[in-house]
């Protein structure tokens, strides 16, 4: 008899959910509904009326039940039903409807499923609302608008029985970028912003290219902003572009302070003029200083050449002092280095060649007490390409790769006391692998391999710092102290090879977390072009938030080293910023 | 014409010899005017008065006839036929006819069968090409002595076609002298030899189904016409609803062209005016309509005042077309509310071929003034709107689907709007202490926009406490896939005078802002949001939330600008105050409107007065975060 109750007991207050409750949100409106639905203040007064103001007092019921169904609609409720008997609106919202199934039109649209693909994760089993349609076409027209689609429109309809969403599209031809109608800038020669333009007139759209334009120019602070607008004419089959820019101020400057978890309390001061002379040519200053790095630098970058608004003389002066846990070096340099640059289809490409005027002097654990001095002229060449794609991200790119090259030569003959060749190369690559739940798998490789070559004679404590190598951190191999490695007492490596694996998972739990595991190695060798047989490694997970404030990350690492093997424990890493 | 006169003069004469129940009898089975006729008693008398003059009376009792052709039948009664009038011949006036007692005519029962005859091209062709009949000589004629008085009195006339279609009603009417007078199913028609007036029943039902409160009542209609020697003029007067009804119109007299003529129509429909007048919509719109729908939508029903409707044709661009006007002129006013424009609507109306050509519409605003609702300012409005891209149904959502698959041509339906110079739409909302005006062009071609602007008035409000002067806010639609927003406000703050301009895609409008004296921008935005440093807001022991949104509902440019640029750094604006610390960001999460896209979060948030948080990192000096203060110039 027990379980009878039970059982009709039950069955009861099951039928009592179904048939739901009926709340009177005024006494115009009932809802009947099995869930709760809450109206805001001014929902409720465009139902029920408000009172306090005589136009909007009286609803009449027709209109009540058109604002009802938008309200509705807006939290996904899309099959209401309604009544109206004596003047009282009765309301019976149905069940959230969620998207089942999105179809890409036309079908004959080569993109179509890959379309499709790409954002059914983000939107499958979401309810189906207004806002999630409008979400759903600016995310087609953007993923097409990548490729050569420049005026592709899509308009949704979709079906708030079963959750199907078409998405039809229009004006589905393929454009190229065609002359770019610039503004003329006062005070600018008209090309001094070509370098801006990572695109050409016979190159196909890409809306990433525009983005990437609007981007160099605040990140440099050339411009406050920029836009372009785009003219479509569908009927006579017309594509074109035209790019406005806002100028602001041009000169800033700025002061602060703050702290890090690798290098403590933090002080920064700076001043700019980002757009100087005809050319917008930069000239900055800066002073830093923390527990670890101390420097004052000058920078000009000068854009003298009219004709090639790419070319420019990159000149430094800075003065700095770094001070880790078993080295102290301070160097006073000056560069002065051409610079060319390029964007091709795919990537951007820099070179800066120049001599550079160093003077500087060191302490190391290793060498005791004993302050070593070196100067002289030098010669740097550096080579940096990065694709388009990974430089439109500001931070934490997720796509594309870097690769950057530099090269140091320092010779008796220009005063340094050894002959010395620096090589370093590092390789970046990141790209998405597949799609994982609501975000995706993205993997990721750095590879950075740097060698001193320096004659026989040389020993390793007569060098200074700045031409060694050290890891460990937060941005190199992740289970050890930042610039710990080699653990030579300071001497630092001649030779170094890094290689960083990771794994994220995007949209993890929510779309500004991701979940990320890794594993970091790196080999040091104490001869030039020779690594030693002892393996740095740790595996490691953690977390990135892409917070307001910048990207905050938090990781546990575990350390360990080869021949013989050690167990350097776990490292935990809490931060703001970081680099993979 | 010899034996026509010998013929007359005979029957003048000697009419006995012609005119004689016989002979009528003779005719009338001869002829087959009739497929069945019969009377009771029929009497002709001819009186011999004078040598030039005779006196001719008759009397039928029971005169039943049926007479059929194509497309009719009739078959009827006549309970007394009689007549009684003198002829009589004179070298001055020739034949003359004088009644000496009306016609008279009474009928118990008439029955009318209308027959459906097919469409004959020929017919129609021969009725268009027809000469026109001469109205005037009709209407001379029957005001001549020739047309002697009448008392007609016909009951229960039952006209019915094939498809069960029936209409029963009885007719009087009596001619007497210069007099006519004629009385049916409660319309009496009045006429003399200059004019006629047609009167409809006091209260007359319009057999018509508009699922209104109650039935569509016709009263006080009145047809009246003047019969002019070069014209006839027609002018029609009634109410429905209170709506007051007038027609005016006239036809040259003679008629040049046959009345089923489209020359004719459009004649007709060139000097045809109409005009209808309601004195208080809204009222007259509730004691009309259903009670459900009886009530124009808020705020529009808490307006009242008159609406006139006026409609003329002029000649259109082919000869067969005619361009048909269409005016509607309101002034409703109501509590800070006034609604006053006059609608033009033209239609292009094919004659010819029966077809509606291009539709434009022109609505020229002299003042709209509105209340919106009262808004969130602390968040954004809710849809208003149910959203036409969702179908609660599958019907619905295939129709829906297979329209767009076909090309279709949308009718040609063109609007022009215009509130141009001092005539302005505007709404009073309860984030604006003054009303926002607007001027507006906009020209709209087969429902799509093809071109125009909206330009707001200039504008000195307060805003939440403080100043700020619209000075120019235009959208053009030049482009109307992509208009352009260009605008200029300046915001009047204790410290600061800002200056904030708006330009580029209206989708995503680009803004930059000026100070003075100068800050850099994201200083700008916090001293625009927050009006006083962030330091005054620490402390407390108000719950973080309840501070956050009494921060924002006394910024300055609350929701409204937070959504124009919620892909700026403003958005990411967001100080806790019990923890003093940049701790989340404004409508995160599905609940708010403000959901920020990822790709929009850069690393340097402002926290007021030229301070940042910025964890940009540099090589070589680790990762962390700085507080930094920036100031451009």
């Amino acid at each position: 008899m027990f379980y009878l109750a039970l059982l009709a007991g039950a069955l009861l207050s099951s039928a009592a959910a179904q048939t739901g409750s009926q709340v009177a949100l005024c006494p115009g409106i009932v809802i009947e509904s099995v869930e709760k639905i809450e109206f805001d203040d001014t929902e409720t007064r465009m139902l029920c009326g408000d009172p306090e103001l005589k136009p909007w007092s009286d609803i009449p019921p027709y209109q009540a039940r058109f604002f009802m169904r938008a309200f509705l609609q807006s939290r996904g409720y899309l099959t209401p039903e309604f009544s109206v008997m004596e003047g009282v609106l009765t309301t019976r919202p149905g069940k959230k409807t969620l998207v089942t199934q999105i179809i890409v039109s036309p079908q004959s649209l080569i993109e179509a499923s890959y379309v499709e693909n790409e954002i059914w994760g983000l939107y499958r089993e979401k309810p189906l609302t207004p806002k999630l349609l409008s979400a759903l076409e600016a995310n087609v027209v953007g993923l097409l608008r990548e490729k050569a689609y420049a005026c592709a429109k899509f308009s949704a309809v979709a079906n708030g029985e079963n959750g199907v969403v078409v998405l039809n599209g229009e004006h589905l031809v393929r454009y190229k970028f065609g002359r770019v109608r610039a503004q003329d800038v006062d005070g600018l020669y008209h090309r001094a912003l070509d370098r801006f333009y990572p695109l050409s007139s016979d190159q196909p759209f890409d809306a990433n290219k525009l983005t990437l334009v609007e981007k160099r120019l605040v990140r440099t602070g050339v411009a406050q902003g920029s836009y372009f607008l785009q003219y479509c004419d569908q009927e006579d089959d017309v594509f074109s572009l035209s790019h406005q820019i806002i100028l602001g101020p041009s000169r800033m400057y700025a002061f602060g302070i703050g702290v890090s978890t690798e290098v403590g309390p933090m002080f920064r001061g700076r001043w700019a003029n980002n757009r100087l002379g005809p050319m917008a040519s930069q000239l900055s200053a800066s002073i830093q200083a923390d527990l670890k790095n101390q420097s004052i630098r000058l920078g000009a970058d000068n854009y003298f050449w009219k004709d090639a608004p790419r070319r420019s003389l990159k000149s430094e002066f800075e003065i700095s002092r770094e001070k880790q846990v078993d080295y102290e070096e301070t160097t006073i340099r000056l560069a002065s280095h051409g610079k060319w640059s390029r964007d091709t289809m795919e990537r951007y490409w820099e070179w800066r060649l120049g001599p550079t005027l160093f003077n500087g002097s060191y302490i190391t654990d290793a060498g005791g007490s004993n302050k070593d001095n070196t100067s002289g002229l030098a010669f740097e060449g550096f080579l940096a390409s990065m694709s388009h794609r990974f430089e439109i991200f500001d931070f934490l790119p997720q796509e594309g790769s870097s690769f950057t090259f530099h090269v140091d030569f320092r010779s008796p003959e220009f005063g340094f006391d050894d002959r010395l060749l620096m090589l370093e190369a590092e390789h970046i690559a990141l790209g998405k692998l597949w799609k994982w739940g609501r975000g995706n798998a993205v993997g990721g490789l750095r590879v950075a391999a740097h060698t001193t070559v320096v004659e026989q004679a040389s020993l390793l404590p007569d060098l200074p710092p700045s031409v060694k190598y050290y890891g460990g951190g937060s941005d190199d191999i992740r289970g050890f102290g930042y610039r710990q490695l080699p653990e030579n007492n300071g001497l630092g490596a001649l030779s170094k090879l890094l290689a960083k694996f990771e794994l994220r998972k995007t949209h993890f739990f929510a779309p500004a977390l991701e979940g990320f595991v890794f594993y970091d190695t790196a080999y040091f060798g104490f001869d030039s072009w020779e690594l030693s047989p002892r393996l740095r490694q740790s595996p490691g997970l953690g977390l990135r938030w892409v917070s307001p404030v910048g990207l905050l990350q938090t990781f546990v690492a575990h350390g360990s080293s080869t021949n013989p093997y050690q167990n350097e424990g776990l490292v935990f890493f809490v931060g703001v910023g970081g680099e993979f | 014409m010899f034996a026509a006169l010998i013929g007359l003069c005979l029957i003048f004469f000697k009419p006995q010899l012609l005119i004689n129940t016989k002979n009528l009898a003779f005719v009338l089975n001869k002829s087959g005017i009739f497929s069945e006729w019969s009377w009771q008693k029929g009497s002709l008398e001819h009186n011999y008065i004078h040598w030039n003059e005779r006196r001719f009376s008759g009397d039928f009792k029971h005169f039943c006839f049926q007479y059929e052709t194509d497309g009719l039948g009739i078959k009827s009664c006549l309970e007394k036929v009689s007549w009684d009038f003198k002829l009589l011949f004179s070298a001055s006036k020739g034949f003359e006819l004088i009644s000496m007692s009306p016609i008279l005519v009474t009928s118990s029962q008439v029955q009318v069968k209308l027959k459906t005859k097919p469409e004959d091209a020929r017919v129609k062709q021969a009725q268009e090409s027809a000469p026109p009949p001469n109205i005037r000589r009709y209407w001379k004629l029957f005001w001549s002595e020739l047309v002697p008085d009448a008392d007609i009195d016909l009951k229960n006339i039952m006209i019915e076609n094939s498809e069960g279609w029936n209409v029963g009603f009885d007719v009087n009417a009596q001619k007497s002298g210069r007099r006519f007078q004629a009385k049916s199913m409660g319309f009496t028609l009045q006429a003399d030899p200059n004019s006629f007036t047609l009167l409809a029943p006091s209260v007359f039902k319009i057999p018509m189904d508009l699922s209104l409160v109650g039935p569509m009542i016709l009263t006080d209609a009145k047809a009246l016409g003047r019969i002019r020697e070069d014209a006839l003029d027609i002018n029609l007067t009634g109410s429905i609803f209170g709506i007051l009804l007038k027609v005016s119109s006239f036809v040259n007299l003679p008629l040049k062209d046959p009345p089923a003529s489209v020359a004719f129509l459009k004649e007709l429909a060139l000097n045809t005016q109409a005009q209808a007048r309601v004195d208080q919509v809204t009222q007259k719109a509730r004691n009309a309509l259903p009670t459900t729908y009886n009530e124009l939508p808020a705020p529009l029903n808490a307006l009242d005042g008159p609406l006139d409707l006026q409609a003329w044709a002029r000649p259109g661009i082919k000869s067969g077309e005619i361009e048909v006007i269409v005016k509607l002129i309101t002034h409703m006013k109501g509590e800070k509310q006034e609604l006053e424009f006059d609608v033009l609507n033209k239609i292009l109306f094919d004659l010819e071929n029966k077809e509606l050509g291009a539709i434009f519409l022109g609505l020229d605003v002299k003042k709209i003034m509105l209340q919106l609702p009262r808004l969130p300012k602390n968040a954004l409005p809710p849809q208003f709107l149910p959203d036409g891209r969702i179908h609660d149904d599958e019907l619905s959502f295939e129709k829906e689907l297979s329209k767009q698959n076909i090309s279709e041509s949308s009718p040609d339906i063109n609007l022009r709007l215009k509130a141009l110079g001092k005539n302005f739409v505007g709404f009073h909302t309860n984030l604006l202490e003054e009303r926002l005006r607007f001027n507006l062009d906009l020209a709209i071609e087969r429902g799509k926009l093809k071109g125009g602007y909206v330009k707001t008035l200039p504008l000195d409000t307060t805003f939440f406490n403080r100043k700020i002067s619209v000075k120019k806010f235009l959208i053009r639609f030049d482009n109307p896939e992509a208009p352009e927003v260009d605008g200029k406000i300046v915001f009047d703050l204790p410290e600061y005078k800002v200056t904030l301009f708006l330009e580029g895609p209206l989708s995503r409008p680009r803004h930059y802002m000026t100070s003075d004296p100068p800050l850099p921008k994201e200083d700008i935005y916090a001293v625009l949001l927050f009006g006083r440093p962030m330091i005054d807001l620490s402390g407390g022991n108000k719950n973080a939330v309840q501070r956050t949104n009494q921060v924002l509902s006394q910024g300055l440019l609350s929701i409204g600008v937070l959504y124009f640029l919620s892909d700026t750094p403003i958005q990411a604006i967001i100080f806790d105050p019990d923890s003093e610390q940049v701790s989340a960001q404004i409508g995160i999460g599905e609940k708010s409107s403000l959901t920020v896209g990822q790709d929009s979060v850069g690393v340097r948030r402002s926290l007021g007065r030229g301070w940042y948080v910025d964890t940009t990192n540099e090589k070589n000096t680790g990762y962390g975060v700085m507080l930094e203060r920036i100031l451009a110039y």
